[in-house]
């Protein structure tokens, strides 16, 4: 039995997704952090449809890391559908971006992030970010009990 | 011939001249004296009257005195009443002195001595002085249009006193005087006198009164025409019946170019001198109802075929019982040319403005999109620089770890100073973030405790350690109002420059002071650092001006100009004050709350 997924990286930029896969793999399990290189992917990852067809990854992920700058379907928009569906209304989303725009901020917040947290460059101080981000919403944070419910 | 009968003609023919000028003194108000030459007449019939009552022995006397008073007083009359007709002064001594003297000596010698010599004498004499005077006095007042009648009573007030006078030196010289009625040539002579002087006298003034009038209607006439015909306007008088024209001036003939003689007689509509017949017809039918119009505004046609604006003013007038119109219309084609460049001018500077208006509007919002555009620019610049950044000190740090022990020191240190360079980088970008930011992030003013924020700023920029080296001090310090974060921001950005360039130094001190002055309230932050060059002291506060001031000071040239920025943004200024290895201050103002209520 493979480790339930319980991080979704949602990160189009390859360096930046290895260095935070690094940093994940020494807190979670193995095969408990998910990447998805773009929105569709995350999109299609979260409510099991194209390669994941018929297993919704919403049923066990407890936190979604999102950059904002991806191609096809945005973080913006990713985070509008996860916020818009029944099953995933619920699941933490913490943005996590390089933009440090005002408006980026609020409007995140205006559609249901749960955090926003600008990435650091410095390798240590991004490192403990990732691991502190993990810890906190897959250890401490207890979920919504209606997490992964089947819409009424 | 028989006296009775001639005093009676005398008193009838008074009482014709009585009722004569009676009507002279109702129908004639404009002229003064009318009225005492009514009071002579009514004396001089009166006078008459008594003469016929003489028979009576019992009013004889009365009957003497009256007569004669009435008669003497009567010319008296007469004399004031020409004065006043000519607007003259009466002359008062003459009038005081002669009548009371004579009419005292007169009763004197009727009722207390009866001698009728001397009674003749007196009145002989009073009569021609009188008339004398008179005539002389009114050959002085005539005027010029009525010398006629003047010179015509004149003659006859200088006939009457000759008359008098002779009689005086006939009567001087021992004729015998007898009784009133008997009928001696003596006693003829005046009664004779007295009916062709008086009517003569009543003709002569009433002449006077009609040539004095006649003169005046004349001038009147004359001075109507000169303004008629001097008056540059055009002046028209047509019958309104049928347009038919009566009389036109000079000025008419000026403007229309038509000669008098075209137009006289000729209706308007023949003359053809309204561009628009409707024009004419709107006009009529003002005057119909309201019987004037005035100051309309006409386009007209000359004779030449020419036009012009003229402004027409007209009345209806009565003229031998039928009604008129006298127009009066003055050129205003300048006028309306210069009226019209005038809003024509003033509708194209409006105009102008509209159009300056809505170009600085759409540059405004060009500049504005271009603004956000380049911000928007900044953040994505940003964002992308970052990520390479973050690979390069990331995997740096990942190959430092993965080489831990097995890197040879220079390794070590080329490693170290790619992953410096890279953070280097990130934090130039984070400081041009911000110092683009500051103009855009809405401001929140509140009262500021200037002193707790500078010492809380202190302990954000320095750890305990490196704190515990300096002597820090903040003085008392004015509030402020401000965006509380900003200005935190503000004393961070010059205590963390304090700091920076101190440390080099041995004595390390840093004083915040503060004061108020002149509508400022100012804030000083001194150091005895490194201090700078003055005469760079006014570019410390450009972006990337950090002056060269050694390895061992790190920093990315922004800070300053950051500051400079929230002191503008706040309404204030800041400036810079340093010697080389002597220290800095540095002393921003902003404007001091409490300066407009001492």
């Amino acid at each position: 039995m493979p480790e339930p997924v319980r991080i979704l990286l949602v990160e189009d930029d390859e360096g930046d997704a290895v260095l935070a896969l690094l940093a994940l793999a020494s807190v979670t399990p193995p095969g408990s952090v998910h990447h998805a290189g773009d929105g569709e992917a995350a999109l299609n990852f979260l409510f099991g449809r194209g390669a994941f067809q018929g297993r919704p990854g919403a049923e066990t992920v407890r936190l979604v890391l999102l950059d904002l700058k991806l191609p096809k379907i945005s973080g913006h928009e990713v985070l509008a559908a996860v916020r818009a569906h029944p099953a995933t209304r619920t699941i933490p989303v913490v943005v996590l971006t390089s933009s440090m725009l005002p408006a980026d901020v609020e409007r995140c917040y205006r559609a249901g992030a749960n955090g926003f947290v600008v990435k650091p460059v410095e390798f240590s101080a991004h490192e403990r970010a990732l691991q502190e981000l993990a810890e906190y919403w897959t250890r401490l944070n207890f979920p919504s009990p209606t997490w992964g419910a089947e819409p009424d | 011939m028989d006296i009775s009968t001639l005093a009676t003609m005398l008193g009838l023919s008074h009482l014709l001249q009585v009722v004569g000028l009676s009507v002279q003194y109702v129908v004639n108000r404009t002229y003064r004296g009318i009225g005492w030459w009514l009071l002579w007449s009514a004396s001089v019939a009166a006078g008459s009257a008594f003469a016929v009552l003489r028979h009576h022995p019992e009013l004889r006397l009365l009957s003497i005195v009256a007569q004669n008073w009435l008669i003497v007083l009567g010319v008296t009359f007469l004399y004031v009443g020409l004065m006043r007709f000519y607007s003259r002064r009466v002359n008062r001594p003459f009038v005081a002195t002669v009548i009371p003297s004579y009419l005292a000596a007169h009763a004197y010698f009727t009722l207390v001595s009866d001698d009728i010599w001397v009674r003749s004498v007196l009145v002989n004499v009073a009569l021609a002085a009188i008339s004398l005077f008179t005539a002389w006095e009114l050959r002085s007042a005539r005027t010029r249009g009525t010398s006629t009648s003047a010179n015509f009573l004149c003659g006859v007030l200088l006939l009457h006193g000759l008359f008098f006078l002779s009689r005086s030196a006939v009567i001087l010289a021992g004729a015998r005087v007898t009784d009133f009625f008997s009928a001696t040539p003596l006693n003829i002579a005046p009664l004779l006198d007295g009916f062709v002087v008086g009517n003569l006298l009543a003709v002569g003034l009433i002449i006077l009164i009609n040539q004095r009038s006649y003169t005046e209607m004349v001038e009147a006439r004359d001075h109507f025409e000169l303004l008629f015909h001097t008056s540059p306007e055009a002046v028209l008088i047509t019958r309104v019946e049928d347009g038919v024209c009566l009389d036109v001036n000079q000025g008419f003939e000026a403007l229309s170019g038509y000669s008098r003689s075209e137009a006289l007689g000729h209706a308007m509509t023949d003359l053809d001198i309204y561009r628009s017949p409707a024009d004419r017809q709107g006009i009529v039918e003002a005057l119909k109802e309201k019987g004037s119009v005035s100051s309309v505004q006409v386009p007209f046609r000359r004779k030449d075929g020419t036009t012009f604006v003229g402004s027409l003013s007209a009345r209806v007038f009565s003229l031998r019982g039928v009604p008129h119109v006298m127009s009066v219309t003055r050129d205003v084609t300048e006028q309306r040319r210069a009226e019209e460049a005038r809003e024509e001018s003033a509708r194209q500077i409006q105009e102008w403005n509209v159009r300056l208006e809505r170009r600085v509007a759409d540059r405004t919002a060009e500049l504005r999109d271009a603004n956000r555009e380049l911000e928007a620019l900044v953040y994505s610049i940003a964002h992308d620089l970052r990520a390479p950044l973050r690979a390069v000190d990331g995997f740096s740090g990942l190959l430092e770890r993965e080489l831990a022990g097995r890197l040879e020191g220079d390794g070590v240190r080329l490693l170290g100073r790619v992953r410096r360079g890279a953070q280097r980088a990130d934090r130039l970008i984070r400081d041009l973030i911000q110092y683009a930011g500051i103009g855009t992030v809405p401001m929140r003013p509140a009262p500021v405790e200037m002193g707790a924020l500078a010492r809380r700023a202190f302990d954000e920029v320095a750890v305990e350690e490196v704190r515990r080296t300096f002597r820090f001090t903040v003085g008392e310090l004015p509030p402020a109002v401000g965006d509380p974060e900003l200005l935190g921001n503000l004393f961070r950005l010059l205590l963390s420059n304090a700091v920076k360039f101190s440390l080099p130094r041995p004595e390390r001190r840093i004083e915040v002071s503060g004061k108020r002055e002149g509508g400022w309230a100012e804030y000083r932050v001194e150091d005895d650092g490194v201090g700078f060059n003055p005469e760079y002291a006014d570019k410390l506060f450009g972006v990337f001006q950090q002056l060269e001031v050694g390895a061992e000071v790190e920093g990315t040239g922004i800070g300053l100009a950051i500051a400079k920025r929230i002191a503008v943004r706040h309404g204030g200024q800041i400036r810079a004050e340093g010697t080389l290895n002597g220290g800095a201050a540095f002393t921003f103002m902003l404007p001091d709350p409490g300066a407009g209520r001492a």
